[in-house]
């Protein structure tokens, strides 16, 4: 176990700058998920600390050593791939005891800790089979055993669980997290799944065309994102992005957004008589009550998921194109639908105007539009 | 999905015509190898021999040096293919791992020199095996045959190795090989369909070689290999047709036991359940 410290980090590949100027501290034992669309470099910065790609410029230091020019094998770590890679002419047994006999373990102790990592991972009566005998949950079982079996100072994980179907991926989430609870090797996983990253990670890493968006505990980037980008892409569904004026009446400031009266800091006020970006939340609306001020919608689609309800619809001339469109599954959908997620509905929605409202105590972010900064 | 019968009988009626047109022409040379020159142009011809001469393989080991060519044939297959193989997969391996602006060009070389026909390379081998003064020794024939092998063996290994995830040699350094070890330890073994079908391809390019042979060897009777021993049977006035096919038999014969050897390598999906 160790910690990990990254600084200035670079990557380039001829012109193209794959990362951008890359820090971070990671403590011993952490969990850490970078997180990002696709092509943000999170691989890129998995490989780098791995040692199987080189960095431009910058170092790695694990647990006190700088590794950044040492070869993988000296490096102490171990890795699990998105295609598990396992080796297709040994059996299950030789793959896990595979980086135990390169480093000259005693052959009756690398049985004893095979035999005692497949037992961790339940997969003790497939030792003898070959990878092409498992199915896919068995191998990412067995990749993750290869990498525990040699207690390194350091796992790098480049998104286990997306050959994996839903169920199972739900599994293996709980059972890597208990893994590495139970452990408490310094971790390092890639995912462009959000979901993964808020349920596994101690730290986030989200990242956008090599550059850190923002580094923080899943709560600290839900509930305040530093940016447009970290706002849309944490939370499913995704944020919704509404324009509007930072005005000052008798209740305080507000912003008045399609009909929406959204109460508002007084760090806006620099923006008074300014068009802002108000972030909301798709839970953080719900059918207005009373006479309340309201967005007056036409549902242009309902999805029941039974305790649950994505109410999509459209606000002409209010909503705002996201800085993440179009790179991510979680994106409100194009030409700027939004999503309300209301709970215990009742009544079927679609067809007739509904009125939506914010709930009380629901947090609205402003951006800059211009930087797409949150404004704090 | 269940087979309907005319389909089944189109099936088997196309492969037995296809291994009827392969298999004729070898029981044609069974059954001319069995048989006196003169009855070779009766008709109508025997397809069966009415009296099998076996001692025409007797006379083939007594009257010839086939055991030398053959021995001969054998040391210069082996010795090339070996080198063309070690030649071959580290360019194989390089041009699928390490691309580069030039590696494009360097494999699109390596293959046109393929394309050139074996007529034209005789010449500049010839001079080079003479000035080497190698004409009349086996090392000629090895030399010239590694030239015809290696471009096209590399490849052949080429596709291979783009085949096998770049992950896998990733994971044996992570694992604690070196490069050179991910290389021995994990991505030939993972090859061995690709390297058995090229060794073989390039055994049977040597074993069948007869131009180069010529060449080289031809005033050397102690170096000839099996394909130029046979030539020499070809009298000028008669020729001992049942021995030049008693004697073709027998040279095809360590093709055919090295097919039954590989055969198993031959058959790919040594990679299934490399990933996902």
């Amino acid at each position: 176990m160790a910690d990990i410290q990254i600084q200035n980090l670079n990557k380039r590949y001829g012109t193209f700058q794959a990362l951008h100027d890359m820090s971070l501290d990671v403590k011993d034992g952490e969990f850490i998920v970078f997180v990002g669309p696709s092509g943000c470099g999170k691989s890129t910065a998995l490989k780098i600390l791995a040692g199987l790609e080189a960095a431009s410029t910058g170092s790695i230091i694990i647990g006190g050593e700088d590794v950044t020019e040492l070869a993988p094998a000296k490096r102490d770590i171990a890795m699990v791939f998105q295609n598990y890679a396992l080796y297709p002419h040994l059996t299950v047994r030789q793959n896990i005891g595979f980086g135990l006999m390169m480093r000259g373990t005693d052959k009756k102790q690398i049985n004893q800790r095979v035999e005692r990592a497949a037992q961790a991972l339940e997969i003790s009566d497939l030792l003898e089979r070959r990878p092409k005998a498992l199915s896919g949950g068995q191998r990412q079982r067995v990749a993750l055993g290869r990498a525990i079996v040699r207690e390194p100072r350091v796992f790098l994980m480049d998104e286990p669980l997306s050959n994996l179907d839903a169920a199972l991926r739900v599994q293996m989430r709980a059972e890597i997290t208990a893994l590495q609870r139970r452990i408490g090797v310094t971790t390092i996983y890639v995912t462009h799944d959000q979901t993964e990253a808020m349920t596994m990670a101690d730290r986030i890493v989200i990242m956008r065309k090599g550059v850190v968006q923002q580094i923080g505990s899943p709560d600290a980037l839900f509930n305040h994102p530093a940016n447009m980008f970290v706002a849309g892409f944490i939370g499913s569904p995704a944020m919704n992005f509404l324009s509007g004026k930072v005005q000052r009446d008798d209740r305080g400031l507000n912003i008045d957004a399609g009909g929406l009266r959204l109460p508002v800091a007084e760090a806006a006020a620099a923006y008074l008589g300014k068009t802002v970006i108000c972030g909301i939340r798709p839970e953080s609306l719900d059918l207005a009550r009373g006479d309340a001020p309201a967005l007056e919608i036409t549902p242009t689609l309902v999805e029941s998921l039974g305790t649950e309800a994505y109410v999509h619809f459209k606000l002409p001339g209010q909503q705002v194109a996201t800085a993440v469109a179009g790179e991510h599954e979680h994106q409100p959908l194009g030409n700027g639908t939004l999503i309300a997620r209301l709970y215990d509905v009742g009544t079927p929605l679609s067809g007739g105007t509904i009125r939506l409202g914010l709930k009380p105590q629901a947090s609205v972010h402003l951006f800059d539009p211009a930087t797409e900064q949150a404004i704090s | 999905m269940k087979r309907k019968l005319w389909q089944s009988i189109l099936l088997y009626a196309t492969v037995i015509v296809a291994c009827a047109v392969v298999l004729f022409p070898v029981y044609w040379m069974v059954v001319t190898s069995l048989q006196p020159p003169g009855s070779l142009r009766a008709y109508p011809p025997h397809f069966l021999p009415p009296d099998p001469q076996w001692q025409t393989y007797i006379r083939l080991f007594i009257e010839t040096d086939i055991l030398r060519w053959m021995a001969n044939s054998a040391i210069v297959a082996v010795a090339a293919t070996g080198i063309s193989m070690v030649a071959a997969v580290l360019a194989g391996y390089s041009l699928s791992r390490y691309q580069t602006k030039s590696s494009e060009n360097v494999g699109l070389f390596i293959l046109m020199s393929k394309m050139l026909p074996a007529t034209m390379l005789i010449i500049p081998l010839f001079g080079i095996m003479r000035s080497l003064g190698l004409m009349g020794s086996l090392w000629s024939l090895i030399f010239a045959h590694a030239t015809a092998i290696v471009p096209f063996a590399t490849w052949m290994l080429k596709g291979y190795f783009d085949s096998i995830p770049n992950e896998l040699e990733q994971a044996a350094q992570v694992d604690g090989c070196t490069p050179w070890g991910a290389l021995f330890r994990v991505i030939l073994p993972v090859a061995a369909p690709g390297l058995a079908a090229t060794s073989l391809y390039g055994f049977v390019l040597s074993w069948a070689d007869y131009l180069f042979a010529r060449t080289f060897l031809a005033n050397n009777a102690d170096s000839w290999t099996v394909n130029l021993g046979i030539a020499t049977f070809k009298g000028e006035y008669q020729t001992d047709w049942n021995l030049v096919m008693a004697a073709s038999l027998l040279a095809a014969l360590p093709i055919m036991i090295a097919y039954l050897f590989l055969q198993r390598f031959l058959v790919g999906g040594m990679t299934a359940g490399a990933g996902k």
